[in-house]
């Protein structure tokens, strides 16, 4: 079976494709455990080794001892490792361990066990990230048909709501972590992508770290934060600014509260102030949609529609924002954390050629330049290095397939090294090296001989890099797979099985664990009375817990379950 | 591809109807499979395209605006109806760049969420019928005297597009033949551009995201078209355009490479005016004029000297033209003579001397302050009143005393009694007092007599710090505030009493330097240092009972308002009563 996935940077989601019997379909999400459509992309290691995802490790966040990753996406291809308990983990641990509760929540909604699947990366996402997302998915045992650009998945979505043909429209994509811009047409069961921008360092998290921030100094005059450890602090705050600035989408201004060892402290925030501190994040958000039209050429006033993906485009001041850089409404037609796990099903579908889909052909561009290094003779006569010639310009159709030609700088050159590198930075050093090949050439004088260097870049992604020496009629041949690809290659095995080792919380549990961190967290929180209630209830669930017996473990359940909601909607001060 | 081919390569025949050609291309890509047949795709897709450029042109014939090199901007009508005698002229062609429907600000602030605020100074809005603010948008805006630090006229009176024309005007005046050779941009048109850059830039914050990308290109065109004129306008707008984030990138447009080479420039030569900069004494030597028979500062190590030079020539190579080129010469010539002998022999003095910066001077003199620009000719001889000529001639005397009239002045200094006239101006539309106009004027001759005695130097120095240390006591009585703010903005401020002594002394050396006619407009004063003896700084500390730390503090432009005021004035008298002629004047010169 073929699912399709939205790694998100705070939520995921899974969605499949099914056809109906009268040769139509749809794409549908798959809930989890707790019966939500959305899985937090959190991962939690509980003192005994086993390991937690979802919502319950989000509720062990701000606990003490609490060890849990969130946003992990964010370090994605990077060797950034963060250690829960006893174990480190690198981002592609984290997210194949998201992805293995995903296919656990499929495999217990259909019956079935899924083995492939439709990942969806940020459409601005280098080559090194896409390959990290492809082995997190390899990890979970799911092998990888298609990594999918975002913006392009909810385009799909969008898309077939009603089939209709559509000029060009721009999908904004505002995730937890990253800002993607596409420009996509379609027509004729074609979809077509004209550009792709984006800026993979921003997104809802900023906003919830500037709210933080900000409001820091005066919510504890007493330093009682800087008495915690730094990252738990931070946890605490980043989860207080996270309702702050929902509860900001609705009102005008809302309470920012932490409870610190037994003391509560809380301020309140209001929109223009929140406002007055998104103004920074706020101003990054044009240069990608410059880009994007720029490179489309196409003038924002003739998009016929802007099309908002991911929760953060929630937010009002992110509207505000948008409405004036497009000079209009913009379109909330589909559901902004829902139509990037449905495009990705779609697209699932497409490749399985399942029932009730016609077919369709996406065409897509490669956001980044890709090209290699060179060096120049400068006006002054010295050489200067490290230069980056580009190959294939940023935001070209694929497949595509192009040439350069380079020679040889000094007298009897015996090689040429060929580094391949994407980026848009003029000197290689603030690109991304993705590999190198060497190439022998006939000694001659400098300048006489030359080699072609073909850079062919297909529809998934992968980048061939041919090398042909006029001269003497040599051809070689790279196929771009960087060093810590082959290093991961090598212990892919070992890794999977590592990480299939780790003790699982028991999903069938996942309710119940989900509840009991949810109290701690909420005991936690509150103080006095309220605290000793909640401590009084929790004992009672334990105790329901520990008799097995079924209907005694959902009574007490729900009873502690209304208690929570009952306190969280109105926190007693 | 040519079209035929084009048509070829969809299967389909010549047509005009966009669907019919996107529906070939749709069969025919689904047909193939992209990735076994690449240059087949690009070629469909090349084909694709040529036939719907060739189908977009049946359905509109070239249209004249595509012959006109001015396709885009601001419609002709729109022009007319805001300003009709500004039709007939060209210029206005340049003035804003393509946007579509957005030249008229009403639709601007429809579509912003919020509608930019107008700041402007209340009495100036009160000031000003609307029919001649109309005026003042179709004529040349800077007919009027602009002197004082005006804002320019608010978005009230000029619609976006105007900014953008009077802008062009100040950065490529028409009476500039060769654009190599502008001059820099002069105190108030520096401020009036400023302005002009300010509306344009919140214009951009509430526009569509196309029209804000071509204000980004038009912008960018002419600041890098103006260089060095624009000089003072880059900041602002690579702050609002993000110029710097494309620094370095592949699709860098060239006048943005031009601008954020001078931009890192002009940040590089503002760090190293800080004195704790380590190639500051380099940078000091080589940017002070040298004449025949100058010699390398004494005070400056080679390596440093040679260290900025490079530096500069390799990472900002339009900052060198800053550097007095004879000293450069000075430097480069003969390397590796003389190498460190100066430096040793003067070793000892430097230890007890104290390079002071001359800061707050440099600031006052190069800041958008309009007074120091010579004014416009002003028309004043016909509309002022007889009301009028008596409180000029008020000012007049009590600036110069009795035996002074206005006429007198004229003939002696006709620019400063333009200066008079124009403030008189200013002061009745701004509704200000008599009292404080006579106190602005006085300012701008202080001002001047402080300017010219600092070109002058000699006794003339002498007299004007004499009498200038007198005023900052004076100041120093209501206030340490009111001290620093006559230090650093040449301002005094009305609650401050100046002893009539004083001012009688003030009077009679302006007659003198009116008669000699040394009140012109200021010129502007080349940054300069000077080396204080520790003997001279001793007297300092004893005569203001300040301990050397603080002294030391507040000669660099730091420490307490107090201890800075306290501090010059002592220096001043110190350095009056130096014995050594050279060193007082090189003391007094930069106080």
């Amino acid at each position: 079976m073929l699912i399709g996935i939205d790694l998100g940077t705070t939520n995921s989601a899974v969605a499949l494709w099914q056809a109906d019997d009268n040769g139509g379909g749809a794409a549908q999400l798959v809930p989890n455990a707790l019966g939500a459509l959305l899985t937090p992309s959190a991962v939690s290691v509980l003192p005994d080794g086993t390991t937690l995802v979802g919502a319950a490790a989000l509720e062990r966040m701000a606990m003490k001892d609490g060890a849990t990753a969130t946003s992990f996406k964010r370090f994605m291809g990077t060797d950034r490792k963060v250690r829960l308990g006893k174990k480190e983990f690198s981002a592609e641990d984290l997210s194949a361990l998201v992805l293995m509760a995903l296919r656990d929540d499929v495999t217990a909604f259909t019956g079935t066990r899924p083995t492939e699947a439709v990942i969806t990366v940020p459409a601005y996402f280098n080559d090194r990230q896409r390959k990290a997302t492809r082995r997190a998915g390899e990890l979970a045992g799911l092998t990888v048909r298609r990594l999918i650009n975002e913006p392009t998945a909810a385009a799909l979505a969008f898309g077939l709501q009603d089939k209709a043909e559509r000029e060009p429209f721009l999908v904004f994509d505002l995730g937890g972590g990253t800002f993607d811009v596409s420009i996509v047409e379609m027509f004729e069961g074609i979809v077509e992508v004209r550009a792709s921008a984006g800026d993979n360092r921003l997104g809802g998290d900023d906003f919830n770290t500037a709210l933080a921030t900000a409001v820091r100094g005066r919510l504890d005059p007493d330093g009682l934060l800087s008495k915690l450890d730094e990252p738990r602090a931070q946890a605490l705050l980043l989860q207080a600014a996270e309702r702050a600035k929902r509860a900001l989408s609705d009102g005008q201004e809302a309470e920012f509260a932490v409870t610190v060892e037994d003391r509560r402290l809380s301020t309140t925030i209001t929109t223009s102030e929140f406002e007055a501190q998104a103004e920074g994040l706020i101003r990054r958000l044009r240069d990608p949609v410059v880009r994007a039209l720029r490179d489309s050429q196409i003038d924002a006033a003739s998009l016929s529609e802007v099309v908002l993906v991911g929760g953060a485009t929630r937010m009002p001041v992110v509207r505000k924002a948008i409405t004036r850089l497009f000079g209009r409404f913009p379109n909330s037609s589909v559901h902004p954390d829902h139509a990037v796990a449905l495009g990705a099903a779609i697209q699932g579908g497409l490749i399985a050629r399942d029932g009730g889909l016609e077919e369709i052909r996406i065409t897509d561009v490669c956001p980044f330049t890709l090209g290699i290094e060179t060096a120049e003779h400068s006006a002054r006569g010295t050489i200067q290095q490290g230069l980056f010639s580009p190959i294939i310009e940023r935001n070209t159709p694929v497949p595509v397939s192009r040439s350069g030609v380079y020679s040889t700088m000094g007298d009897n050159q015996k090689q040429i090294e060929v580094k391949i590198y994407q980026g848009e930075a003029r000197e290689v050093s603030g690109n991304v090296h993705l590999g190198q090949i060497k190439v022998p050439v006939p000694a001659r004088p400098a300048g006489e001989v030359s080699i072609d260097v073909r850079f062919s870049y297909d529809s998934s992604g992968l980048l061939e890099v041919d090398v042909e020496v006029p001269l003497t009629g040599a051809k070689h041949n790279l196929v771009i797979i960087d060093e810590e690809d082959r290093k991961a290659a090598n212990d892919l095995d070992a890794r999977r099985k590592a990480l299939a080792a780790l003790k699982h919380h028991p999903r069938e549990e996942a309710g119940n664990q989900a509840l009991l961190a949810r109290a701690e967290r909420c005991y936690e929180e509150f103080l006095g009375d309220v605290r000793a209630h909640v401590g009084d209830r929790t004992r009672m669930f334990v105790a329901a817990l520990d008799s097995q017996d079924p209907r005694r473990i959902a009574d007490a359940g729900a009873e502690l379950n209304q208690l929570l909601d009952m306190l969280e909607a109105n926190p007693p001060l | 591809m040519t079209p035929t081919q084009a048509w070829k390569v969809l299967g389909i025949a010549k047509t005009p109807d966009v669907t019919a050609i996107r529906r070939a291309y749709a069969e025919r890509l689904k047909a193939m499979d992209v990735d076994k047949d690449v240059d087949g795709y690009a070629r469909l897709r090349e084909a694709r395209d040529a036939a719907l450029r060739w189908a977009r042109m049946q359905a509109a014939p070239p249209a004249a605006e595509e012959l006109d090199p001015f396709a885009g901007v601001t419609p002709l009508e729109q022009a007319e109806e805001a300003a009709p005698a500004a039709a007939e002229q060209s210029n206005w062609l340049y003035a804003a760049p393509a946007v579509k429907g957005e030249a008229d600000p009403s639709l601007t602030r429809k579509l912003g969420e919020s509608a930019p605020k107008l700041d402007v100074t209340p009495g100036f809005v009160a000031a000003q019928a609307p029919a001649e603010q109309a005026i003042a948008v179709k004529r040349d805006p800077f007919e009027r005297p602009v002197l004082l630090g005006l804002e320019p006229t608010s978005d009230a009176v000029m619609p976006a597009w105007a900014h953008e024309q009077a802008l062009y005007r100040l950065l490529l005046p028409e009476t500039a033949d060769d654009e190599d050779t502008l001059p820099p941009l002069e105190g108030w048109e520096e401020a009036m551009a400023l302005g002009h850059l300010k509306a344009v830039l919140r214009n951009a914050e509430s526009v569509s995201v196309t029209a804000f990308d071509e204000i980004d290109n038009w912008l960018a065109g002419i600041l890098a078209r103006s260089w060095p004129r624009s000089a003072p306008l880059l900041e602002p707008a690579a702050k609002v355009f993000g110029w710097e984030s494309e620094r370095g990138q592949v699709s860098e447009r060239p006048s943005i490479a031009f601008l954020n080479a001078r931009l890192r420039g002009l940040r590089f030569r503002e760090k190293v005016q800080d004195p704790k900069h380590p190639l500051h004494k380099a940078w000091i030597e080589l940017t002070t004029p040298a004449q025949q028979g100058s010699r390398r500062g004494w005070f400056v190590k080679r390596a440093q000297v040679e260290q900025l030079l490079d530096g500069v020539r390799k990472n900002f190579p339009e900052v060198e033209h800053y550097f007095d080129p004879w000293r450069v010469a000075l430097w480069e010539k003969n390397a590796s003579a003389n190498v460190g002998q100066g430096w040793f022999s003067n070793g000892r003095l430097i230890a007890f001397a104290v390079i002071l910066a001359i800061q707050v001077l440099r600031v006052a003199f190069s800041s958008n302050d309009s007074s120091t620009a010579p004014p416009p000719v002003p028309e004043i001889s016909v509309t002022q009143s007889a009301q009028e000529k008596e409180i000029i001639s008020r000012a007049v005397s009590t600036v110069f005393g009795p035996e002074i009239t206005f006429d007198g002045l004229q003939s002696l200094q006709p620019d400063l009694a333009a200066l008079f006239s124009a403030n008189r101006t200013i002061a009745r539309t701004d509704g200000s007092s008599d009292l404080a106009y006579v106190s602005k004027v006085q300012d701008l001759v202080r001002e001047r007599m402080y300017a010219t005695a600092l070109v002058e130097k000699g006794d003339l120095l002498a007299d004007v710090q004499r009498i200038r240390a007198d005023l900052l006591r004076a100041a120093r009585k209501t206030g340490p505030d009111a001290c620093m703010a006559f230090l650093r903005t040449r301002r005094m401020a009305p609650e401050v009493t100046v002893p009539p002594a004083v001012l009688l002394r003030e009077r009679d050396l302006a007659v003198k330097m009116l008669d000699a006619r040394q009140l012109g407009p200021p010129q502007r004063v080349a940054p300069g240092t000077a080396s204080v003896p520790g003997e001279l700084i001793g007297k300092v500390i004893s005569e203001t009972g300040i301990p050397d730390k603080r002294v030391r503090q507040a000669m660099g432009g730091k420490g307490s308002d107090a201890d800075q005021c306290a501090v010059t004035i002592g220096l001043i008298d110190a350095a009056l009563g130096w014995k050594v002629a050279k060193e007082r004047e090189a003391i007094l010169s930069v106080l």
